[in-house]
């Protein structure tokens, strides 16, 4: 028991007691650990009890470690580093003059060096007993690669040393300017200058990578702008220091525990969140990771572009910061933030002035930043590393191309890419195909890093490399003899050479580089979806997942990739009974690989309820459906697009099924969700369900509203004569009519009838469905006669061309029944009815409220 | 986040405890669908579910009440503790009827604290006992360790509620878990001695 607890002490005691317990753990906190057992003899002289007690709580607090938190990082430090102490004192050969500033390593002064050159230094001292003296040897071998770096837009490092006192410290060139955000913002630079800029410090990070220096801590902080106007020189200070310092940890981790692991193995520190989250890539964030290369850094620098541009970060740093570490884990690994322009819409900051833009704008730097810069700037922040830029050049280059209005590399975004079809269809395939193809040859570079994530598989990892190189002189050499227009995706039979040549290649490395080839049909596969070339996507699908099966068994990620994409072609192609098997497993294989909350899982199980669905299996779909939007709402940021997208897929499904009140309520926060987006496309496919099932509700004014809406948007965005538009008018018309606006119904049928003829003809269910609603129309008329001989011929035509168990014959029949009752003849009135009813079951289930209501109608006939 | 601390006559008592109300049910409601979710059935996270409520209650009709952050967090924190300790006693109560599902809460600060990213349920109960007693001797203490293990709240949240800066709190957040650390195995070892009897089937 506490002391506290022991009998016989007044309360006033265990108060004072407590406190100068407290107080003496406080304070021996503060002291370097070889000192303290001397500093508790002195304090606690001879009450052993308390000294013990005392013991206890620092051992527990040393066990506790490196606190996980990141506000909580900055809190605490020891009082040897307290900087100011440390003013007019020498480390190595250097006297500190004054403190510049203090990060998670340590804290950056500035020095006097004494023996050798006098200049002034900038002495970066690191955070005591980060580094054993092992690892301090290593240091030279890093030295050596740091001082081979010479470039204007790199700070040099003159030094790494450690002190007498055993603190480790970098003597670097002292730059003086702003940090590069501040000098933007300050400077009020238009969009030309800022990439102007940034590309100066791109192709200095490039510079390093060439050198084989990676930075892995790069933040607007850590590039400094001196100078202004033409002269501004943006300088990256910190180059290589914390790899050095990351290396030497582990080094004395990996030491300790085998004593050969080392070079080029890198080693896992559990719970590593120490740095800013801001600027960390999604795989630095995965505590199962080990390689972090220059990827990484290419991903911190895009976030920088994101600053530079928006005045904002991807994510807002208040709310990441409020989540906890797990928790920012999994949002780096699998939330995709909103693009640089959509985040400038975002509440708080539209139509706020902000004086991070060029004009203070954010509508007009919106305007500015829509397209081009968005897809860049989302390019380089790609969570997987694979999609982002191969290079620091590549990704200057592109930014070189803009103001020349020149094609760039990146492509939009492609989140809706795997959920819906109309999605895909839409986009600028070329533009995928090519980025993909580019991006194949990171993609197999990647190939060692997936691999090297499973410990087993570690082995494998320099077969992996050798693999990778092979790829990308492959692809190279295949690139390089591809014209320049057809570079820039714009034209089409070239396009297909290239394609054409991918294939052959695949082919011809089948043999000896097996997974090399896989990489390319995986590749050619997805490539054929987004161009909507369904069966030779499914023929790649099938020789990557063959071949990937083979080299790395059925449950590795690869595989599972490959077989997803096998999935999607399969649905594309209504194959849906060989989709489904192949969807269903893959689903379940992923949920025991990564997880069911995974992004990829859920993308997978997104793709199985689809097919369900297309195969008429909505009571199986809906919970799959369900499950994946609500898993979604939970992990992303309220209003992410994903929620909207999860959640209206969700209400059509509820609409079809006949859950109408659910419908309309996930319909209701859908088209919400969506407007705030600004996503008019949308916001009008959302409110076409939520119409109807707002008129089975019977709630039909409402229904009207929904439709009239809807139609207006979509004529905005896509133009009358545009499918959706026709589809969205049928709706309207169809409620007006049941609301009994009968003259406005037939106008909007006329449009309605009329277009479909042209478009799609006169077998189309648009045409044959807008018929039926005209006659419905005459009926209100009185026309009966006339009525019922039109019924009966639609019901001809339209069992001929769509089939005797469509639904629209259902409704004919019902309409036709409606017709027959009302005039007294019950006995063919009720066949008409069981017939529509016949053809309900068929397409739901029993208790289906369209059976139900029918079933009603068929008793009040008797 | 919203820096207007509002002073308590800004809100009456009844308004806190239909806070409270409020908060418990939704929270309840929220655990009850994590624990019969097919996903991850066995384990609570306080912090998810503590900001799940908040956005919840926050598009209802009391959005005015919830809108005071530093107000919501200690209702939750309160709540969240009510409904662990509740779970807590249910699932010790049932040991006895065999087979059982493990049931852990996890991604609590707290927890990370004990150096365990989830913590078995029944550890809940010692927490719960060992804060009790340090209420009356260090009720600044046994509030933080209430508001970063039961609410799940970071460093940042617990400075709103207990309206102290964050630079005191680290200093007393170091302090405390230290103690849980220490009192936890305390009170482990003591009782492991009667625990294992009943366990052992």
């Amino acid at each position: 028991m506490t002391e506290g607890n022991v009998k016989g002490r007044s309360s006033g005691d265990d108060e004072e007691r407590w406190r100068r317990q407290w107080e003496i753990f406080h304070r021996a906190c503060d002291q370097p650990e070889d000192a303290r057992d001397a500093f508790l003899a002195v304090e606690c002289g001879n009450d052993q009890e308390l000294r013990r007690e005392i013991e206890l709580l620092l051992e527990a607090d040393a066990d506790a470690g490196e606190p996980l938190t990141l506000d909580y990082v900055a809190g605490i430090r020891p009082a040897s580093l307290t900087p100011a102490r440390w003013i007019g004192r020498a480390i190595g050969p250097y006297r500190i003059t004054r403190v510049l500033g203090e990060g998670g390593m340590g804290v950056v002064y500035e020095a006097r060096q004494i023996e050798g050159i006098d200049r002034l230094v900038a002495l970066k001292v690191v955070k005591s007993g980060l580094l054993g003296k092992e690892a301090i040897a290593r240091f030279d071998v890093e030295r050596q690669s740091l001082a081979r770096m010479s470039h204007p837009g790199i700070a040099a490092i003159y030094d790494v040393g450690v002190s007498e006192g055993g603190l480790p410290y970098f003597a670097m060139e002292l730059v003086d300017g702003a940090s590069l955000t501040e000098y933007v913002w300050r400077e009020k630079l238009s969009y030309r200058r800022r990439l102007e800029l940034f590309v100066k410090v791109a192709e200095a990070v490039g510079y390093a990578h060439q050198k084989g220096v990676v930075h892995r801590d790069l933040k607007p902080s850590n590039i400094l702008v001196s100078g202004t106007g033409d002269q501004a020189q943006p300088k990256i200070i910190d180059f290589g220091v914390a790899k050095i310092l990351a290396e030497s940890t582990e080094g004395i981790a990996s030491q300790s525990v085998s004593g050969t692991a080392g070079d080029g193995v890198p080693m896992t520190v559990e719970g590593r969140l120490l740095g800013t989250p801001d600027y960390m890539s999604p795989e630095q964030a995965d505590p199962w990771n080990t390689e972090v290369d220059t990827r990484t850094d290419l991903y911190a620098l895009g976030v920088v572009l994101y600053q530079v541009l928006t005045g904002l970060l991807p994510f807002d740093p208040e709310w990441l910061r409020q989540q906890g570490q797990l928790e920012i884990e999994r949002i780096l690994r699998e939330v995709d933030p909103p693009t640089p322009s959509r985040r400038l819409t975002e509440p708080g900051h539209a139509g706020q002035p902000n004086p991070a833009l060029p004009k203070g704008d954010p509508a007009a730097a919106r305007r500015h930043l829509r397209g081009e810069l968005d897809w860049v700037v989302m390019k380089a922040i790609s969570r997987e590393p694979a999609r982002r830029y191969s290079s620091a050049q590549a990704f200057a280059d592109d930014l070189g191309r803009l103001p020349n209005n020149e094609p760039v590399l990146a492509v939009p975004p492609t989140v809706a890419y795997r959920t819906q079809k109309f999605a895909r269809r839409h986009r600028a395939g070329v533009l995928i195909a090519l980025a993909l193809l580019a991006g194949l040859v990171a993609a197999t570079v990647c190939l060692g890093v997936g691999l090297v994530r499973s410990r087993e598989a570690q082995l494998e990892t320099q077969s992996a490399l050798r693999r990778s190189e092979r790829t990308t002189e492959v692809l190279q050499n295949m690139l390089a003899g591809v014209d320049p227009i057809v570079a820039q995706g714009r034209d089409t039979p070239v396009l297909d050479q290239i394609l054409l040549q991918a294939e052959q290649t695949a082919a011809a490395e089948t043999e000896e580089w097996p997974l090399v080839a896989a990489a390319i049909h995986h590749t050619l596969s997805e490539t054929y979806l987004g161009l909507g070339r369904f069966e030779a996507a499914l023929e790649h699908a099938r020789r990557a997942v063959l071949l990937r099966e083979r080299g790395l068994g059925d449950t590795h990620r690869e595989t599972l990739m490959s077989r997803n994409a096998l999935g999607l072609s399969l649905w594309e192609l209504d194959q849906l009974a060989e989709a489904e098997t192949v969807l269903a497993s893959t689903v379940r294989s992923l949920e025991e690989l990564v997880g069911p909350l995974h992004s990829e899982t859920l993308t997978a199980k997104n793709n199985l309820a689809l097919t369900l669905r297309a195969a008429g299996r909505l009571y199986e779909a809906a919970p799959l459906y369900r499950e994946v939007f609500e898993t979604r709402r939970r992990i992303l940021p309220a209003g992410h697009e994903e929620i909207a997208l999860y959640q209206s897929n969700y209400a059509f499904l509820l609409e079809q099924i006949g859950d109408y009140e659910e419908a309309v309520k996930q319909g209701r926060e859908a088209v919400e969700l969506w407007r705030a987006l600004g996503a008019k496309t949308d916001v009008s496919n959302t409110l076409d369900k939520l119409g109807n099932a707002l008129r089975h509700q019977g709630r039909i004014e409402e229904a009207v509203a929904a439709h009239r809406e809807s139609l207006e948007l979509t004529t905005e965005t896509r133009g009358a004569e545009h499918p959706s538009s026709l589809t969205t008018r049928y709706f309207l018309a169809r409620a007006l009519r049941e609301a009994g606006y009968v003259e406005e119904a037939e106008a909007e049928l006329e449009i309605v009838v009329e277009l479909a003829r042209q478009e799609f003809g006169p077998r189309s269910r648009a045409f044959l469905a807008g018929r039926h609603q005209q006659v419905l129309c005459l009926l209100g008329g009185g026309e009966m006669t006339h009525a019922e001989q039109q019924l009966e011929g639609l019901l001809e035509s339209t069992s001929a061309a769509l089939g005797e168990g469509h639904s629209e014959v259902a409704n004919l029949y019902i309409s036709l029944s409606g017709l027959r009752s009302g005039d007294g003849r019950r006995e063919q009135a009720r066949s008409d009815l069981s017939k529509a009813i016949a053809i309900y079951r068929g397409i739901f289930r029993e208790d289906h409220p369209r059976i139900v209501e029918l079933e009603a109608r068929m008793q009040g006939i008797e | 986040m919203t820096t207007h601390l509002p002073s308590s006559s800004e809100h009456s008592q009844a308004d806190l405890e239909e806070l409270f109300a409020l908060v418990y049910s939704e929270l309840h409601r929220i655990a009850q669908r994590e624990m019969g979710r097919e996903l991850s059935p066995q384990t609570l996270q306080p912090t998810a579910l503590v900001n799940e409520a908040y956005l919840r209650l926050l598009r209802g009709a009391h959005s005015d009440l919830v809108k005071e952050r530093s107000y919501f967090f200690g209702a939750a924190t309160r709540a969240m503790r009510r409904i662990l300790v509740e779970r807590a006693r249910r699932r010790s109560r049932d040991k006895r009827g065999g087979d059982q599902q493990r049931v852990t809460i996890s991604d609590v600060e707290g927890a990370i604290a004990l150096q365990q990213r989830q913590v078995p349920i029944e550890d809940v109960l010692t927490i719960d006992e060992l804060l009790e007693g340090l209420a009356a001797k260090d009720p600044a203490m046994a509030r933080l360790i209430e508001l970063r293990f039961f609410g799940g709240l970071t460093m940042s949240e617990a400075a709103l509620v207990m309206e102290t800066s964050k630079r005191r709190l680290f200093r007393l957040w170091r302090a405390a878990r230290a103690w849980m650390a220490v009192e936890v195995k305390r009170a482990k070892a003591s009782r492991g001695s009667e625990g294992r009897v009943a366990e052992d089937d």
